[in-house]
């Protein structure tokens, strides 16, 4: 396309009426073209001057929140899969986490690996899941496996499942995996209370590759009684609580 | 960086705040919001012409602003300019679309604007000096420019239910663009020196 054709159809192109299937060529003249770039913001200035002369309008105070989310939402990609069975897969991806770790049994479950956990991570999300590893993991732990469905307060959107074995040594691990948090107001860090109300405050959630939040972190305290699970925003307000059970398979 | 809910930012401070949109910070968002949801909320309103439609739109702009905005280049052009051309964009595919369930409303740019709140001086400022450009057009100009902005029509289009050739619908929507451009930077620029002797 020369300069001579874009400049003829940039006027329209500025007020979104230039025909959808000669858009694609003229943007990429424009990408290629910085005097036709330059015609084309001042043609845009003129547009939002137009739209800057209408008598204003004013939106309903909600609308900011709804912005928001569905900014939000809209973030969380995935349009095809509904927001339900991502829940029902909440459990199974906690599991896939402890299972990839499984995977990672040559590297060790020492406490020298604990600062490794991070990089664990990125790779153990990228694994297929198989819930039976995560049996395995917890058998090889010789731990108690317990869990904690996390549930957010209100005004927060979000859900996830917390995993703890208490084990002997530094083999004790807690492995949490929650959906981004909204609104968001992290980092989070993840506190642990115990029956005689001791206060564990253990790391900070991380982004995964996934989307998720995850936690991984091997410890060498008793966690055989802790009775909740508390997930607290970056201004150590709760945001996500969860009590303790037995772990069940799935 | 933190960002002001009003006044001018500059152009890295605009990038910065991109930036952050793209990376989900909600800061970002509610600032982006405040600054903007109102003149995009209008645009919506005022071309689709029910609330829930400006709803919608604005939801829509902002979800825009956040996949696109990486490709975001301050040195090419205002903020508010990219933003009010999504939501303008966006406006008009609609319209477009719709087109088969009857006409849309034609919003007349001589209607009569309704009473704002005093405190609301900034976007006053704004309008005057749109609408003191807006009425430096011919009447000819305004009113292709009417037909392209407000009810989505091609210069083709124009053409043909005007009955006048095609090359000069462009030249006069190309001429009232660029009119309206230089007299809103004239009087901006006139603001920013009244500004400065005060
Ligand atoms: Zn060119």
């Amino acid at each position: 396309m020369t300069c001579l054709e874009a400049r003829d159809q940039l006027p329209e192109y500025a007020l979104g009426v230039l025909p959808a299937e000669r858009v694609r060529d003229l943007e990429r003249h424009l990408e290629g073209c910085a005097g036709c770039r330059r015609e084309t913001a001042e043609l845009h200035q003129g547009v939002e001057t137009m739209s800057f002369s209408l008598p204003q309008a004013s939106p309903p105070p909600a609308l900011a929140d709804r912005v928001v989310r569905g900014l939000f939402e809209g973030a969380r990609a995935k349009p095809s899969q509904p927001r339900a069975s991502r829940r029902a897969v909440r459990v199974l991806a906690a599991a896939t986490l402890a299972a990839a770790l499984v995977a990672f049994g040559a590297i060790g479950w020492g406490v020298a690996e604990r600062h490794r956990a991070q990089s664990i991570n990125a790779i153990a999300i990228r694994r297929i899941e198989n819930i039976d590893k995560l049996d395995t993991f917890i058998k090889s732990l010789g731990g108690q496996p317990f869990q904690a469905q996390l549930v957010p307060v209100a005004g927060i959107e979000s859900s996830g499942t917390a995993v703890i074995v208490s084990a002997s040594g530094a083999n004790s691990v807690v492995i949490i995996d929650v959906l981004p948090l909204i609104p968001n107001h992290g980092p989070y860090s993840v506190q642990l209370i115990d029956r005689s109300g001791r206060v564990f405050s253990l790391g900070h959630l991380q982004s995964s590759t996934s989307g998720d939040l995850v936690f991984v972190q091997f410890t060498a305290q008793d966690l055989s009684r802790v009775l909740s699970v508390t997930i607290l925003d970056a201004h150590s307000n709760v945001v996500m609580t969860g009590k303790v059970a037995p772990y069940s398979k799935g | 960086m933190t960002f002001g809910r009003e006044g001018p930012l500059s152009a890295e401070s605009e990038q910065e705040l991109m930036r952050q949109l793209v990376a989900g910070e909600e800061h970002a968002i509610r600032t982006l919001y405040s600054r903007f949801g109102r003149p995009i909320y209008t645009v919506g309103l005022r071309m689709l012409g029910s609330v829930e439609a400006a709803e919608e739109l604005t939801r829509d702009v902002f979800l825009a602003a956040w996949r696109k905005g990486g490709r975001f280049d301050s040195e090419r052009g205002r903020l508010s300019t990219w933003l009010m051309a999504i939501a303008h964009n966006m406006a008009v595919d609609r319209l477009r679309h719709d087109r088969g369930a009857g006409r849309p409303p034609l919003v007349l740019v001589e209607e009569v604007p309704e009473p704002a709140p005093l405190d609301e001086e900034e976007v006053l400022l704004d309008r005057d000096r749109a609408q003191r450009a807006l009425a430096g057009l011919s009447a000819a100009e305004r009113h292709l420019l009417s037909q392209a902005y407000f009810s989505g029509w091609t210069a083709r289009e124009i053409a043909e239910s005007e009955g006048i050739p095609l090359g000069t619908v462009k030249t006069r929507l190309r001429a009232a663009l660029i009119k309206l451009r230089k007299s809103e930077a004239e009087q901006s620029r006139m603001a920013t020196r009244r500004g400065i002797e005060r």
